[in-house]
């Protein structure tokens, strides 16, 4: 570990993002157009790779899920992140690094005629970062099964470190969501979701620096950032067993950083047993006030993280999934998924400080994934 | 000219409104009509509408009230559900692997928050 290196593990695990469980936890219970049934006694498997930006990260993920007492399910998750930094803040001004995140969740869903609660939490531990994360939501089927309201609340505690100096401080973010998913005609499913993120504490990342007519001093961030996001889904039937999806994300914070995301998707049963799926991602947004990526003097806030400047990013993906039918072992089925995704992220004011040319990168993500069920 | 929404009358009537009702209907000339609704009811009798012609404008429009209000059926009928029950029709096929790549985008982007979730599917349930 480079006693020097800055844009750390944090900068994977930045900013209060949850973690994979804990991202799966709230996102799944929150909106669930299926929300009276129990999920399926299961073991998925999965192992991921993302490449790009200089920054490699790999690692496995398990989830077993077993049901009890008739109207009962639990969960247990584990996910890993092997991580080998030398992204552009990294060569611009420290050493490249490696180290690995651990993230350990648990779950618990409750049946109740149409209603479907449920509890989670999440811990995700690195050398320089702790997380601790609880989650509650209840989601309610109603209108003869054709619509599913859904809200959720999450709670975060995290604690940021420094692995070269005793440097600690704390995070608290409260998560609010709601949903309504809504099946519109034979053909057609649409959902809005609203979520609101409220967070307190050191928002910035203590190894990343600003600049100031080409010095770097560290950088200032407010210490409360609340945002909302809103977005509206729709999944229709197109005949011969294919699917289109469309979705906008509006975004605001009250750092003035405003997003919108647009997502297309299609899925099709090409041959028995066998779902291919297409999609594309259009990601834009505007820098936060206090960004800058040289600032001309002092002030009271300053950043340069690339991830609060402005950009635009486009994603291509494509997945296969097998059904296997059939016993497999212990196994009544089980199924496959592969997955590939290609990123491209350009920067329209954060510079290269090398060759002074705006910045720019690509990252490829690759993903296996294996569930059998019994 | 109608009652006054913010009169103590009205206010009081959140509880029960059987006893507003029943003063609308003109059966109980109580002291809480106000001033708006007396003034109303005496151009109504003015123009020749007695009580029972009030009580029955308010009854029709009672009615209209309540059929306005009446909640939809379904529209969709279970059996019509089958392309809705397909797993192409989800809007997440695979949750581990779609969390993971949301992942991906969460800690590249300024942004998070109400992202794809799991859901659609055929509300069969």
């Amino acid at each position: 570990m480079a006693a020097t290196r800055r844009d750390g593990a944090a900068a994977w695990h930045r900013r209060g993002v949850t973690g994979v469980a804990a991202a799966a936890l709230f996102g799944l219970a929150v909106v669930a157009l299926q929300a009276a049934t129990l999920p399926e006694d299961s073991a998925e498997l999965m192992f991921h790779s993302y490449d790009g930006g200089g920054v490699e990260v790999t690692g496995p993920a398990m989830e077993l899920t077993k049901s009890f007492a008739r109207d009962f399910s639990a969960n247990v998750s584990y996910y890993v992140d092997s991580i080998s930094a030398a992204s552009i803040d990294v060569v611009t001004s420290a050493s490249p690094y490696a180290e690995r995140r651990e993230e350990i969740g648990t779950g618990l869903k409750w049946l109740k005629g149409d209603s479907l609660m449920s509890v989670g939490y999440v811990s995700s531990d690195e050398n320089d970062y702790e997380s601790d994360t609880y989650t509650a939501a209840i989601s309610q089927v109603f209108f003869g099964g054709l619509s599913t309201l859904s809200m959720g609340y999450g709670h975060g505690d995290d604690v940021v470190m420094r692995v070269d100096t005793d440097f600690r401080d704390r995070v608290d973010r409260d998560r609010f969501r709601l949903g309504l998913s809504q099946v519109l005609t034979p053909r057609l499913i649409a959902t809005l979701d609203y979520e609101a993120v409220l967070e307190a504490g050191y928002l910035a990342n203590p190894y990343r620096s600003a600049r100031i007519l080409g010095a770097q001093v560290p950088e200032r961030y407010p210490r409360a950032r609340n945002s909302h996001a809103a977005a509206i889904r729709a999944v229709r039937w197109m005949g011969e067993g294919a699917s289109l999806r469309a979705g906008y994300r509006w975004y605001r914070d009250t750092w003035q950083l405003t997003s919108h995301t647009l997502e297309l998707a299609g899925a099709r049963h090409v041959s028995p047993g066998l779902v291919a799926e297409l999609s594309y991602r259009f990601y834009t947004q505007d820098a936060a006030s206090f960004y800058a990526d040289d600032f001309d003097r002092e002030y009271d806030y300053m950043a340069r993280d690339k991830e609060l400047s402005t950009f635009d990013s486009h994603a291509f993906g494509g997945r296969l999934t097998w059904d296997l039918s059939g016993r497999i072992g212990m196994l009544s089925r089980g199924s496959l998924s592969v997955g590939y995704d290609y990123l491209r992220f350009d920067y329209n004011d954060f510079t290269d400080i090398r060759n002074g040319e705006l910045y720019a990168f690509d990252s490829h993500v690759f993903q296996v994934w294996f569930s059998g069920w019994w | 000219m109608g009652a006054n929404l913010s009169s103590p009358a009205r206010r009081s009537c959140q509880g029960s409104c059987r006893g507003d009702a029943a003063r609308i209907l003109g059966r109980v000339p109580g002291r809480a009509w106000d001033k708006g609704l007396n003034l109303s009811l005496a151009r109504m009798r003015e123009r020749g509408w007695g009580p029972a012609a009030f009580r029955a404008v308010v009854l029709a429009a009672a009615l209209a009230a309540l059929s306005g209000c009446a909640a939809p059926e379904p529209w969709v009928k279970p059996y019509e559900r089958e392309a809705l029950a397909d797993p192409v029709m989800a809007l997440s096929r695979n949750g581990m692997m779609d969390a993971y790549r949301q992942h991906v985008f969460d800690v590249r982007e300024g942004s998070r928050g109400a992202t794809e979730s799991e859901g659609g599917g055929c509300g069969c349930n």
